[in-house]
């Protein structure tokens, strides 16, 4: 009988594109997500633009920053002083900061480090999101699934305004879901083909991608080995047929699970 | 077995470039230059099915006009797309070619939409070496001809390129032109040369990323296939 985790938990992986394989650059996808005393979940996902040389560093230091940044708000802040709402944004604000500094103490023009950027906060209750560019975030609430936060419309598949644009809080997005949230799952654009029905009313989560990679997080026994198998799933021919772009997924498990799932990838 | 072979993907398609070339087939290209533009365009759509990506994601149409204006091709894979032999005769159309190009532009973009097909900003890219002979400057049908283009252009609706081929009346193109993509002059026989160059641009669109602002070679360099009338 597998030992499984005791949720909450989270896992992830990023994998390069096959043009950044072909061409020797390096991922512009980050992630980094932490659980915070027991009680929180946060988790940041980057996807860095093409078009900027440094672009992989701000995504780096974006998510690294975010997740730091609500760390500290979480653990210095009294809980009758704390509105969680609003963790979200000051990730993203301080990630921007972060960008800034860089930017000047390197002598970067900031749109060299532009990128994407999807902040998260959950607890037992709540999941609160903010985000700015593309990328999604998608939720199972009580057994449905639902598109918490996802990409701004763009007519265009190469249009996109990331975090280094002057305009970045006049296009973030922010989004709230409470209670009965099962998973989660965090992902830049690169899985949005993938993962995400079109229509023309805009975006739904689709079931057939979903459930499967939620009933995989659920029987998870291992964090190491999920994140080992999440890349090559992500890395996989299936994946990548309709999506030369990096890819980053990462998957949140809030509430424990009675399935007795085995399968590994 | 693993659950997650169970995976199936959303939207099991490449996004789509849209291309649009709107030719020029009346009596004055007779001779050297409907056959050089038929060995352009047959070479065009060769370089696009060398390229991986670009032979999964172009989407062609072709619209000429001559003796009528015609949708010789409407929009379908580069692949699927028969070589062609145009002939040269009629007058130029070009207002109605004009109009009617942007008419298959937009249907397209709704096909797009209605699928949920991912798609770039499509191109018109247009060839002659005349004028209009069915609207002139400030008549109603020029007006509305060219007001489509400058707003479809600053409306990012399509991107307008045109090339005059000698002897083109260039003012008339340039009045047509969107301000910021004045029209190119064709150097003498570089027809081949501007079709490596569209390709090689569209190819790279085709395989720009979210975000990408998409670099295209000079054209006006010297090694160009094009100039500039700055008089």
């Amino acid at each position: 009988m597998p030992l499984f985790i005791a949720a909450p938990y989270i896992f992830g992986a990023s994998v390069s594109g096959s043009l950044h394989l072909q061409e020797g650059l390096p991922c512009q996808d980050a992630y980094c997500y932490e659980l915070v005393s027991d009680d929180f979940g946060v988790i940041a996902v980057a996807d860095g633009l093409g078009s900027a040389p440094f672009s992989d560093l701000g995504s780096r230091l974006s998510v690294d920053a975010a997740v730091c940044a609500a760390k500290s708000l979480l653990l210095g802040t009294s809980s009758d002083k704390l509105d969680l709402s609003e963790i979200p944004v000051r990730m993203l604000q301080a990630a921007r900061e972060c960008l800034e500094e860089t930017a000047l103490i390197d002598d970067f023009q900031l749109g060299d480090m532009a990128t994407t950027l999807i902040a998260v906060l959950f607890n037992s209750h709540c999941i609160y999101t903010a985000q700015i560019g593309d990328g999604a975030v998608v939720a199972q609430v009580a057994g449905s699934l639902v598109l918490l936060s996802g990409p701004v419309h763009s007519e265009y598949a190469n249009e996109v305004t990331p975090i280094t644009c002057n305009t970045w809080q006049a296009n973030l997005s922010r989004a709230e879901a409470c209670s009965g949230a099962e998973y989660l799952a965090v992902f830049t654009d690169g899985c949005q083909r993938a993962s995400l029905r079109k229509t023309v009313e805009g975006y739904e989560p689709f079931e057939r991608f979903f459930h499967p990679v939620f009933s995989y997080a659920a029987g998870m026994d291992n964090i190491e080995k999920g994140e080992l198998e999440l890349s090559e799933f992500l890395a996989s021919e299936k994946i990548s047929e309709y999506s030369e772009d990096d890819k980053t997924l990462v998957l949140a498990v809030l509430h424990g699970q009675c399935d007795n799932r085995t399968d590994s990838l | 077995m693993s659950v997650l072979n169970e995976v199936e993907i959303a939207n099991p398609q490449h996004p789509h470039c849209a291309t649009l070339l709107l030719l020029d087939t009346s009596g004055s290209m007779e001779g050297d230059k409907i056959r050089q533009l038929n060995e352009g365009l047959n070479f065009f759509k060769e370089d696009i099915l060398q390229d991986d990506l670009a032979r999964k994601r172009v989407d062609l149409a072709i619209i000429t006009f001559g003796e009528g204006v015609n949708v010789v091709q409407n929009f379908a894979s580069v692949e699927s797309i028969p070589d062609m032999q145009l002939t040269a005769e009629g007058l130029t159309p070009m207002g109605y070619a004009l109009s009617t190009a942007m008419d298959l532009i937009e249907q397209r973009k709704n096909e797009y939409r209605i699928k949920g097909v991912d798609y770039y900003r499509p191109w018109i890219f247009m060839i002659t070496d005349g004028e209009p002979t069915d609207m002139k400057p400030g008549d109603p049908k020029w007006t509305s001809v060219a007001g489509r283009i400058h707003e479809g252009e600053s409306s990012k609706k399509f991107l307008f390129f045109t090339v005059g081929v000698v002897p083109a009346n260039m003012q008339v193109l340039k009045d047509l032109s969107p301000q910021n993509r004045p029209p190119l002059k064709l150097k003498k026989d570089r027809f081949r040369e501007m079709f490596s160059w569209l390709s090689k641009s569209t190819r790279k669109t085709s395989a720009s990323k979210v975000g990408d602002i998409v670099p295209l070679d000079n054209p006006t360099g010297p090694e160009g296939w094009g100039e500039i009338e700055t008089a």
